[in-house]
């Protein structure tokens, strides 16, 4: 997992590489692209409680900036995070925090 | 600005792992790309009428991923959850593999030319002593259109029986019937662009954010770029949707009718209505009212429209003042108010946009042509970025189930069986004499499982859908499938099913990729995919088993196709030509995101009925209703009043039941069920209760709550703090659960004019079990 983070704050920083990506040369193979585009990662916490009523509120509120050792999203404008990110398994660690 | 691959590899990694969809090289341009013994091809999501882009990836028979394409325009690379497992769902341990002969109890395996034996005997036998209305086809909205063709014409051209329904009556045929009344023309006039290019979203029983998780996320994005962006949720719940939209209306059920009459009246009252709009495109009319609610076997409604002035219309609606229906909805008048000005609005883009909340509803059909009234009086129809959008629930019920038309009383194109000329015209692509169609509509779906409970209907087929599970009144029609006799049900299925476990014969069928396809989306796009891997087993193609069937009956001259697929549709291609349905040839779908119709000279049409956009719209006619010919080619305002749901709550019964899906499950759950990730997610159906009314009747959150209908009664657990939020008086239970029945509750009331019953609506009591 903490692999992944610093990998997500690297894709933040490439942001705007990214697209300019259709002009480059090279080309991905498959078997990297599959590894690469994964499942969205599960909620390893229960949903929070509502932030101003608004789910996106209350997920932004740590993933916006990645704070409280939240994963920070590399996609903070897309608004829907339930659509993709569903519950998970609860780890140990996250029982204390948010209710269900 | 360079980048390495490896840095590209990496951010891509994170961003995928963060649900992001990037999107590179491979998939924009060239789909087929082989590379480290993946090969990728383009499909439509397998789930709801979105009709979202994805990429799948295969390796060594298999597929191995399957990731947003960023080349589809619906959907832009994005995917919601159960899209990104796709590539699981045809995966699951117990996939039928094997033909299935019910002996007693028992299923036992059998060969395919066992089976198909058995199955053409069977309809032999009984179109011999019986006749051909003795025989049916229950197919569905996940037909693909070769699958949905070779039924409707196997049937109606072959067997010679109106025969054939699909799920999608339970689905949209409301929203047919809406079209089809107001505009004599079935299928939106907009299009997705709508959700970019509008400002104020009137959201109608439609839990958006949940079941058509990608088209919301094109209104929050649309929102986020323009503060004018304003959504609104007129719901008898709350729910995510709700929770995102910038207000939400509750309203009592069923009065979604008067509502709409208010708005219709404040907008007539106030004269917030275009003139030149109605003068130049629209006529009035009225039908009957007391129209009842199809509870008895048998029950016949035929509609007596009749001409009115706007003068009578506007005397209609006299007794909709918002102090009336504030009563009635519980909505303050000040709200209606409000809201009747924002549509009529001149500086706002308006739409609305619905789903079952509409369409099932024992006034399904008007309160259909109720919200096109509003649309038709403030002239915010057929303009870039205005307009009402029906949305669809299944991946092909536009491009299947309605297009081709596997309804009893419709042929492909808009035509159907009680109008001769159209008869002749199916007849002659056919190539069968025009008689051999019959000219009477038979059962629609709640009446051909009414007629197989009586034993007027022996043998049915089902393909591609699980009405034993999703039928209301489920144990009425449960019972009646094994009540013996000369009975005998046929189901292709993918998995074992509650519909599979009450067949004399199961057939495996081969689903999405393991078979050459097309479905049509909501938003009239056709989208065609190949064959990218192998069934398993000897599992084979829907398409296959019914023209084996027919073959075996000898009507294989219906099917004289070499490359199946391609034959079968430029055959039906033919019916849409000049018709304002146009398709483009096999081929041009072969290439593209899809193509929205009417698609003339290879163009395809964002906005019908529109000059600029319509081909068939001349210069200087602006807006035309060409396809309304019995009305001057002018739209229909319908003065449709309120009546009463067929079952409200009572002392005895005094809760509302409505039904629905959530999120990770899809349908009746049979493919979503078997991913561990949704399961583990929304793995079983809960009671969503007020905490006021749990309160009562001493149920804590969690607590096991018994739900009891007239027709059923279940446990479930009671949830009251779950991602909906039940109003007060009302539970929601999700139908998807296949241990956990709701449908066993509902009633099954329909509308007379769409027959389509209404899952929504019916009285419950609940007791702490």
């Amino acid at each position: 997992m903490k692999k992944m983070l610093s990998l997500a704050i690297l894709c933040m920083a490439l942001a705007l590489p990214l697209m300019a990506l259709a002009d480059e040369e090279e080309v991905p193979s498959a078997k990297e692209i599959s590894e690469a585009e994964g499942v969205p990662p599960v909620m390893p916490h229960a949903a929070p409680p509502l932030k101003n009523g608004s789910e996106e509120a209350a997920c932004l509120a740590c993933h916006e900036e990645g704070k409280n050792g939240a994963p920070q999203s590399p996609h903070a404008e897309r608004r829907a995070c339930t659509q993709c990110h569903v519950q998970g398994e609860i780890k140990e660690k996250h029982k204390k925090k948010g209710k269900r | 600005m360079a980048l390495s691959r490896r840095d590209f590899l990496k951010a891509s990694a994170a961003a995928a792992a963060l649900a992001a969809a990037t999107g590179g090289r491979l998939g924009a341009t060239d789909v087929h790309a082989a590379e480290g013994g993946i090969r990728w091809g383009k499909a439509p999501c397998r789930f709801c009428g979105t009709g979202c882009g994805v990429l799948v990836g295969v390796k060594d028979g298999r597929i191995v991923a399957t990731k947003g394409d960023p080349a589809a325009p619906v959907n832009k690379g994005l995917n919601c959850i159960k899209g990104y497992f796709l590539s699981k769902v045809l995966y699951g341990k117990d996939r039928l593999t094997k033909p299935l002969i019910r002996k007693g109890n028992k299923m036992v395996e059998a060969s395919w030319d066992e089976a198909m034996d058995l199955i053409a005997s069977k309809f032999r036998e009984s179109i011999a002593k019986h006749g051909p209305d003795s025989v049916a086809m229950f197919g569905s909205g996940q037909w693909t259109v070769f699958e949905g063709y070779a039924a409707a014409k196997l049937f109606k051209a072959g067997i010679g029986t109106n025969n054939i329904e699909p799920n999608a009556r339970f689905c949209m045929a409301s929203a047919v019937t809406g079209f089809m009344t107001t505009f004599n023309s079935d299928e939106p006039m907009g299009c997705y662009d709508d959700l970019d290019l509008g400002d104020t979203y009137f959201l109608w029983g439609a839990n958006m954010a949940e079941c058509h998780p990608v088209l919301f996320s094109r209104l929050i994005d649309n929102r986020l770029k323009n503060p004018k962006v304003k959504i609104i949720d007129f719901g008898t719940r709350f729910t995510r949707t709700s929770q995102m939209a910038d207000k939400y209306i509750r309203f009592n059920p069923q009065t979604d009718l008067a509502l709409l009459n208010a708005i219709a009246h404040i907008i007539v009252r106030d004269r917030l209505y275009d003139e030149n709009f109605i003068r130049k495109h629209v006529v009035f009319k009225k039908g009957k009212t007391n129209i009842g609610y199809g509870l008895e076997d048998k029950f016949k409604f035929a509609d007596d429209p009749k001409p009115m002035t706007f003068d009578e219309y506007r005397e209609f609606l006299k007794p909709y003042t918002p102090e009336y229906v504030s009563k009635l909805s519980g909505v303050p008048a000040k709200t209606i108010e409000e809201v009747a000005r924002l549509y009529a609005d001149k500086s706002r883009k308006v739409n609305s946009l619905w789903t079952m909340g509409f369409n099932q509803h024992v006034r399904g059909t008007w309160v259909n042509n109720l919200v096109y009234n509003v649309h038709l009086l403030t002239g915010k129809i057929c303009k870039p970025g205005e307009n009402p959008m029906s949305l669809t629930g299944q991946p092909s019920a536009c491009g299947t189930a309605r297009e081709v038309g596997t309804f009893t009383h419709r042929l492909p194109a808009d035509m159907v069986v009680m109008n001769e000329e159209h008869r002749k015209k199916a007849a002659e692509i056919w190539g069968v004499p025009a008689e051999k169609i019959p000219a009477k509509p038979t059962y629609h779906a709640t009446e051909m499982f009414r007629a197989l409970d009586r034993g007027d209907i022996k043998v049915l087929w089902v393909q591609v859908t699980n009405p034993f599970q999703s039928a209301p009144n489920l144990s009425r029609y449960r019972k009646g499938a094994r009540k013996g006799g000369d009975r005998f049900i046929i189901v292709s299925d993918i998995y074992p099913t509650r519909s599979t476990e009450l067949a004399d014969v199961v057939l495996p069928s081969a689903s999405w990729v393991e078979k050459e396809g097309f479905f049509g989306n909501a938003e009239r796009r056709g989208q065609q995919w190949f064959k990218m891997v192998e069934p398993p087993g000897e599992a084979r193609n829907d398409l296959w088993q019914t023209m084996e069937l027919a073959r075996r009956l000898g009507h294989g001259n219906l099917f004289p196709y070499k490359y199946v697929e391609k034959e079968m549709f430029e055959e039906y291609r033919k019916f849409t030509l000049g018709q304002g349905k146009d398709l483009a040839p096999y081929e041009a779908y072969t290439k593209a995101r899809g193509l929205r119709w009417p698609v003339v000279n290879g163009k395809e049409t964002l906005w019908r009925y529109t000059e600029g956009y319509d081909p068939y719209v001349k210069a200087g006619e602006g807006v035309k209703f060409y396809k309304n010919k019995p009305n001057d080619y002018k739209a229909v305002i319908w003065a449709r009043p309120y009546e009463p749901a067929a079952e409200a709550p009572d002392r005895q019964y005094p809760f509302w039941l409505c039904t629905g899906r959530v999120l990770e499950q899809w349908h009746t759950g049979t493919m979503t069920g078997r991913v561990p990730e949704l399961k583990r997610a929304y793995g079983g159906a809960v009671c969503e209760i007020h905490p006021e009314d749990a309160k009562r009747l001493k149920v804590k959150h969690g607590d096991k709550v018994r739900v009891t209908s007239r027709r059923g009664s279940i446990v479930l657990t009671a949830d009251l703090r779950g991602r909906g939020k039940a109003e007060k008086g009302n539970v929601f239970v999700a139908f998807f659960d296949e241990n956990k029945m709701i449908n066993e509750l509902c009633i099954d009331a329909y509308c007379p004019i769409s027959g389509e019953p209404d899952y929504k609506k019916c009285a419950v009591k609940l007791e702490k079990a």
